[in-house]
Order: C-alpha cells, then structure tokens, then sequence
C-alpha cells in the first residue's frame, strides 16, 4: 500500500517531467496516451476507496478521506484531459495558442495534479501547506497562460492575495506548534498535553482566515472571480472541482487537532458556520451583477464551498455525509457547467452575458449540456445536490433555526443570479434580416465543427452522469 | 532574555521606519536591516544548539543565504529595471497618520500578547512586524509596494517560527524558503510584465487593464 501512496505522487510528476522533455511536434499525439493513463490510476484509487483500505506512512495517509480526494483528482484528470485534448486542438487550429503553449500548458497542470495530491494525502499539516504554497505557484503560470494583458493583471492579484493568505496561515501553524501541540500530523495528536488554550484558539483563525483565502471565504475572497475569468476552461475546472474543497480539507485537518486539544468542537463550529454565512451574503449578492459565464461559474463554486463549511461546522453524522457527497456531485457537475461554457467560449469567442445569443440555436449539444448542468449544480430536485442542500438545510435549522434562513436565503440569491444571467443568453433572439442570417448560418456551419464533434461532449456527458450517479452514495455511506 | 527584548524593540522600531521610509531603496534597506536582527535573535536564541544540532545550523546558513542575500539581491535589481530605487513611495495615508496607526497597532498587540498570556517579546515583535505588513499592503499605492509589504509580513512569520525552530524538520524549512523564494520571482515577473503594458506601477492604473 505504501507503493500506492507513491503511484499517485510519483505518476503526474513523472508526467511532467515526460512533458518537459517531449518534442513538441508529439505533445498533441501523446495526450491521449496519458488520458489513459490517469485512468487506470483513478480506477485503482476508486477501487482502494470502495474496498475501505487503509495505508499510512511516515508521511503519508491514505483512507477513506484522502482516498476522496485522490480519486475526484485523478478522475476529473481523465476526465479533463479527455477534453483538453479536443479542446486545444481547436483552439492551435484557429491561432490561439501555439504547440509550445500546449506543452507548457501539459508541464504546469501536471505539477499542479502532483501539488494536489501531496497536499490531500500528507499527514502533516506543514507539509500540506507547502503543497498548497506550490499549487498556487502552478497555477499562476496556467492563469496567464494566454498571455493577455488582463490575464497578466488576473495573475498579479492572484499570486499576491493567495500568497498573503497563505502566509497568515503559516503564521498560525507556527503559533498552533508554540501553544503546545504536540505535532501538525492530525493523526497523532497528544489531547493531554498541556496547552495555551486561548493562544491555540487564536491559532485556528489565522490559519482559517489565511487558507480560507484559497477556499475563497470572505474577507480575502477577490481573486477567484477574475483568475476565473483567465484560465483556460480545464483548469477553472479543475479550481472549483478539487482545488477549493482541498484547501477546505486542509482547515478541517486543523479544526480536527484544535477540537482535539481543546477538548470541545464549539468554538471552531461556530467560526466555520460564521464565516460560511457570511460569504453567503456577500456571493449571493455579488453572483447577480455578474456579466462573464466563467465568473458566474465561479460564484457558484463559492457558495457550494460555504455549503461544504456549514456542513463541516454543523458536524453532526448525517451533515458529514451529506458533505461528501456535496463534494463529490458538485466536484462532476462543476467540471460539466465549465467544460460547456468553454465548449460555448471556444465558438463564440466571448463569455460575456450580453454578447452571447442563440446559443440553442447555433451549439444545441453544447447548449442543452450547460443547461442541464445548471439544473443540477443550483440544486433543482433531480440531482444529488438538491437531497444535500436540503438535509444540511434541516441539519443547520436542528442547531439554529436561523443558520437555516440564511442558508436558505444564500441559495435562493445565488439561484436567482444564475437564473437571471444564464436565462439571457439562452431566450434572447438575435433579431435580423433573412440574408444577414443565411450568411450568418452558412459562416456558422464550417466554423461549428465542435458541435458535431462528440470528443468534446462525452467527458462532459460522462460527468453528468458521475454526477447524478453520486446520489446513490446516499445508500452506500 | 535582556537582549532578546532589546532585539525585540529595535526590530519594532525597524517595522516603523519601514513604514515610513520615503524612498523604496530606503524600505530595502531598512528591510535587511531587519532580517539581520532576526538573525541575531536566532543566532542568541539557538546557538547553545549549534554544536549538537546540525539542522539548526543548516537552517541558520539558509536564512542568511536566503533571506539576507538573495531576496534583497532580487528585489534591488528588480528595482532597478523598473526604475523604482529612487522612486518616492505613495501612500493613501500620510506617513503622519501611519505612525499614529502604527502606535494604535502597537498597543493592539500588546494588549493580545497579554490576553493570550503569552510573554515572549519575539512572538509581539513578530506579530507587530506582521500586522505591519498587512498595513502596509493596504497603505501602498504601487505594485512593488505590495511585494515589499509581503517580505515584510514573511518577516513577521520568521521571527515568530524562530521560537518553534527545534519542532520544524529541515525539508519543511526547505520547502518553505522555496515558495517563499518561487513566490517572490513570480510576483516581480508579473510586476515588470504589467509596467510593459501601462508604463506604470501605481495599484490605481490597473484598472486600464482589468477585465
């Protein structure tokens, strides 16, 4: 099991470093070998999950937390990868990028998958910390992978606000170590050691302000939106999907050694449920006035974070599960909504609201799987998201009637922005004369080759069905 | 301890003269300035160590390497290309009503230190040094303002791990010097990548080319 432990960390390196080293003129041909390749590793640690294993090294943990992770991880890498094949065809077929921009794009998303997986399977908090620090470093490069001016500026406050975040986090590990914790490895905490009790406390919210900034919780919460709106589709989906609920994974590592010393879950239940609700607030606000698909997108992952919080806060059993199962539904359906607005992006060459039109019309197959997609990531009663909405709903009004009318109040702002902004580019009719549009559809037919393509639709189909199929979790947890 | 807390007032008033420091080759300097008295506190605090413990060593010749070398290395020539060493810094507030934030700061976390019963004057020094930083990330008007800002803030962190040294690995330290190290090359990239587009690096002019 040891061997498996280093399989995961060892195989996107190596992938990384095949990249590195690859002609360019091969990097098109070989992205399919590798898509195979993270494949076969997500059915292993699919499998190891389902079979309950348990493996743990010096370093390293692997069970049926970690082994969520590494699964939704290498799973959404096939799945991701599958698309980006096709994906970025398209886009060196019109100019968009060149074959080394392929092949930088390869190097930096497969350190960024070593990143993650160090950082979900280490023991140690420190450790993890450094991974996170590295994830951030990775994808500051895949952000301003176009090389736009806006995508430079995206950068710039990407690596700024994340890199202070994450440092006022170390500053809390390092203060969590001087009030007496014994050691950052969750697993072997000392719950009789004596500690600076209020010290420990004031450990916990540096370290969940600091790496809260990844997980976007409000205050430092400003640069998702606009890294969003910068990267390239598989990235923004590998961000909401794994990223976010992986720094959220971290802080719940230190709320479990903090309950553990403290002797009492309270005060770190009431600072999760505090900040989630306030981030609701401010995103269900804020997720109105957007005007790029990808932003709006990236509202939505901050209010299912904040969903994931609350039920991390509430802490009963059933919250628990419904956590992981949030996690797991939202991880695919995330993945879905943001593979079909870039399939949308990539022929309209726009994401804004208001330049896109007749999207049912010109990309029915794209269009119909962002809708379907929509349904089910704002939790309407056909999905697994809407059983764990509600069940943390009526978990949270069990604690405090009050958690649940803010919680409930989130979910219908955010449901209402994304209605309003979405509904506009599917009903609204580009009005014109019959030739302009005879011309216009004769342009359309020869550009429309994704349309017809299913390369680009079957990971984001598969990733509908992996969605919908994560409520029968509800019967195996 | 009588000259831990001497070194812990004098890297105190360092912040603040940082703070104010009116050019931004004066805040690189005033910023070494620092990093040696941190070193000094880390040599004092842990030298006893040294001929037993061969990671505090390595961990020492690291910190001076690292952050007493390189970084001010990195940034000054950073500076240059940018034409920022004699550049006068911009702040929102006036270096005046900096100090008295500055005071308010001070009190602030001697009152926490003493809340959270915690007597050491490295941990309020480095907790003032941090708190500083944040202040001074918000106060700056210029992008290489919020690197600086940032080192300052690291500097904060260092001094408060200084006094949980012995319970940190030396491949954490290497891995932490490295992001560190990686962060700061990104975030001077992404400075002089965003003066070649406005010929500027005042905060405000970003919003030329915010989406």
């Amino acid at each position: 099991m040891e061997l498996s432990s280093m399989a995961f960390l060892l195989l996107p390196l190596v992938m990384a470093l095949v990249w590195l080293l690859t002609p360019t003129k091969l990097s098109k041909k070989l992205i399919g070998f590798f898509t195979v390749i993270y494949l076969i590793i997500a059915g292993v640690s699919c499998y190891l999950w389902f079979a309950g294993v348990q493996s743990e090294t010096y370093f390293f943990l692997l069970n049926e937390h970690t082994l969520v992770f590494v699964s939704l991880i290498f799973l959404l890498s096939f799945l991701i990868s599958w698309y980006a094949r096709k994906y970025f065809s398209t886009e060196i077929k019109h100019n968009a990028i060149s074959e080394s921009k392929l092949k930088e794009y390869l190097t930096y998303s497969n350190l960024f998958i070593f990143s993650m997986v160090f950082a979900a399977i280490s023991k140690n908090l420190m450790l993890s910390w450094v991974a996170l620090e590295a994830t951030t470093i990775f994808t500051t490069f895949l952000i301003s992978f176009y090389g736009k001016n806006t995508s430079r500026e995206a950068a710039w406050k990407y690596v700024i606000i994340c890199g202070i975040g994450l440092t006022i986090g170390l500053l809390g590990l390092f203060m969590l170590i001087y009030a007496g914790v014994n050691t950052l490895d969750y697993t072997a905490i000392d719950a009789l050691a004596p500690v600076n009790m209020h010290l420990i406390k004031f450990a916990f919210l540096f370290v969940f302000i600091g790496v809260g900034t990844k997980v976007w919780f409000f205050p430092l919460n400003t640069w998702l939106p606009d890294a969003h709106g910068k990267w390239s589709t598989p990235i923004s989906a590998f961000m909401s999907s794994i990223l976010l609920p992986l720094a959220l994974f971290f802080v719940y590592n230190t709320k479990s050694i903090v309950d553990t010393v403290l002797g009492d879950t309270t005060f770190t239940s009431w600072i999760f449920i505090l900040f989630a609700l306030a981030t609701i607030v401010y995103v269900g606000l804020a997720s109105i006035t957007q005007r790029h698909m990808k932003r709006a997108l990236a509202y939505s992952s901050s209010e299912n974070m904040w969903i994931l919080a609350l039920a991390l806060g509430l802490g009963t059993p059933l919250a628990m599960k419904f956590f992981v199962i949030h996690l797991i539904g939202h991880s695919f359906l995330k993945s879905a909504a943001f593979m079909s607005v870039g399939s949308i992006l990539i022929n309209k060459h726009t994401g804004r609201f208001e330049n896109l039109s007749n999207i049912l019309k010109d990309l029915k197959v794209s269009g119909v799987l962002l809708i379907l997609s929509l349904i089910l990531l704002v939790g309407l009663p056909i999905g697994p998201l809407f059983f764990t909405e509600i069940g943390i709903g009526l978990e949270a009004f069990k604690v405090n009637p009050w958690y649940a009318v803010f919680f409930m109040l989130g979910i219908v702002l955010v449901f209402a922005g994304m209605l309003y902004n979405f509904s506009r580019i599917f009903l609204v009719k580009d009005e014109g004369d019959e030739h302009a549009n005879h011309n216009h559809e004769e342009a359309h037919t020869s550009e429309l080759l994704h349309e017809k393509c299913s390369a680009i639709h079957m990971p984001i189909i598969v990733c509908l069905i992996l969605g919908v199929l994560t409520s029968l979790l509800f019967f195996v947890l | 301890m009588e000259d831990i807390q001497i070194l812990a007032f004098l890297i105190i008033v360092s912040s603040i003269v940082i703070a104010i420091a009116s050019h931004y080759s004066s805040f690189l300097r005033m910023y070494v300035a620092q990093v040696f008295l941190m070193l000094i506190a880390f040599y004092l605090l842990h030298a006893a160590h040294f001929a037993d413990d061969m990671v505090l060593v390595a961990s020492f010749w690291l910190a001076i390497a690292v952050r007493l070398i390189l970084i001010p290395a990195l940034m000054y020539r950073s500076l240059k290309r940018i034409g920022g060493n004699l550049v006068e810094r911009k702040f929102h507030l006036s270096p005046f009503y900096g100090l008295l934030v500055q005071a308010i700061i001070l009190v602030g976390v001697f009152l926490l230190t003493k809340k959270l019963e915690v007597a050491d004057p490295l941990f309020m020094a480095g907790l003032f040094v941090l708190f500083n930083g944040l202040y001074n990330f918000l106060n700056h008007r210029k992008l290489i303002g919020d690197i600086l800002s940032f080192l300052v803030i690291e500097n904060g962190v260092f001094l408060v791990s200084l006094l949980v040294l012995e319970h940190l690995p030396i491949y954490i330290e290497f891995g932490i010097i490295i992001d560190i190290l990686m962060s700061i090359a990104i975030m001077l990239i992404s400075t002089a990548n965003i003066k070649n587009i406005v010929w500027t690096t005042e905060l405000e002019d970003l919003s030329y080319i915010k989406d």
